[in-house]
């Protein structure tokens, strides 16, 4: 059985963890990237071990996935996320309704 | 936090369409630069206290700025912002738009802008990928140097580009061994910085019928076409066992005048080698009919 993370909304450092399954210490077989993944420029990943992705050549096609600015944005993005200051910056504030509730946090990005 | 209302906006301009749309304060100053003075908002938090958007059901939290902030990434202040009720705002906006880094981050502006004037677009379907994620290494295993062919981990810098796209590989680790795998397929550096690669993994048919150091080719000359046939010359060339790389037997067959002009008993074998003048009967060739 395979385990699949949406991280579209939740990933990339919006939850003060660059995953927010980090948060419950959960590793999934799948998992989406999107949104964030290059700071609003459009790029989507789906991201698995190899021994996974047994797609057959041509299964999917795509004209502007993996456009090189993106990849480049987003090769900055993750960056910026790794050296860890958006991230710090991002577990340290507290949510706009002053719980510091996990859920509520992966549901909308820290601030 | 919790939300108090807010005093109303100054009334000294007319609040613009676009005003109200961002929940601006009517004293934001516009240039042909875009919005100058921005980063104050009025009106109500985003967040969880927010009145609801009554479209989407969202919070409305994009009232935001996106401009100005690339000068050091923080809000241009007003005087007495706070007097006024006006709260400088940094967006890391969240739901639908996404800027988690900020806006216009000036690493990230940077690397836009520096990729833009190197190369815009792919077209990535032209290229094969066996497996996910950037490979980081250069194309072929002669030419890749030492640090490259030890694998992904090692701390020696790659010369540019690969270096920069190893980051990506290093942060989303999907497989290491890339570099070291023979006989696979990979695609350019830039294509293989792709993270919506979508040719996985080479079929079993495929594999068998592949030349060992057949990586790094576009699809014209790859030995596959997309719906998995190969061409009888390949599977020739597997199947007597040889493994001379085919950039050596390009150059082997040029040098003894049996390059695919396009006549004599070569033809349409080696059609993939041909060069681009002799395109025309590249197409026309009966392995290409077999292929696709």
């Amino acid at each position: 059985m395979l385990l699949i993370f949406d991280e579209v909304q939740s990933g990339m450092g919006r939850t003060g963890k660059m995953w927010a399954a980090d948060h419950f210490g959960i590793a999934p077989n799948i998992f989406s990237v999107a949104k964030g993944i290059a700071s609003g420029m459009p790029l989507s990943a789906t991201v698995a071990r190899a021994e996974i992705m047994t797609w057959p050549p041509g299964a999917q096609g795509t004209t502007f996935g993996g456009n090189p600015v993106s990849v480049a944005a987003s090769l900055a993005t993750i960056e910026l996320l790794e050296t860890g200051t958006c991230r710090q910056r991002g577990a340290n504030r507290r949510t706009y309704d002053g719980s510091d509730e996990i859920l509520a946090a992966a549901v909308r990005a820290r601030w | 936090m919790t939300s108090r209302p807010l005093p109303p906006a100054p009334a000294c301009l007319a609040p613009t369409k676009t005003r109200r749309a961002l929940l601006l304060p009517s004293s934001t100053k516009f240039s042909k630069e875009g919005i100058v003075d921005l980063p104050l908002i009025g009106g109500p938090l985003p967040g969880p206290n927010a009145p609801p958007d009554h479209r989407t059901g969202y919070p409305r939290a994009l009232a935001v700025l996106y401009t100005q902030l690339s000068a050091g990434g923080r809000p241009w202040r007003r005087r007495n912002h706070h007097r006024r009720g006006w709260k400088p705002f940094l967006d890391f906006a969240a739901g639908i738009a996404v800027v988690a880094t900020g806006h216009c981050h000036p690493s990230v502006v940077k690397a836009i802008q520096d990729q833009a004037a190197r190369l815009i677009h792919i077209v990535r379907d032209r290229f094969l990928l066996r497996k996910y994620g950037g490979a980081g290494g250069r194309s072929s295993p002669r030419s890749r140097p030492a640090a490259a062919r030890a694998g992904s981990t090692s701390a020696t810098p790659a010369p540019r580009p690969w270096r920069r796209l190893s980051s990506l590989r290093a942060t989303i680790r999907v497989d290491s061994d890339l570099s070291r795998s023979p006989g696979r397929f990979m695609a350019g550096p830039w294509a293989r910085s792709s993270l919506t690669a979508s040719k996985g993994r080479t079929t079993p048919r495929f594999r068998t019928a592949r030349a060992p150091e057949c990586i790094t080719r576009p699809m014209r000359t790859a030995t596959r076409c997309a719906y998995g046939k190969t061409t009888g010359y390949l599977r020739r060339r597997v199947r007597q066992g040889d493994r001379r790389s085919i950039a050596e037997d390009h150059s082997a067959r040029r040098r003894s005048g049996r390059d695919c002009r396009g006549t004599g008993p070569g033809r349409g074998r080696l059609y993939r080698f041909r060069r681009r003048s002799s395109w025309r009967s590249w197409s026309a060739s009966p392995a290409r009919t077999a292929c696709c």
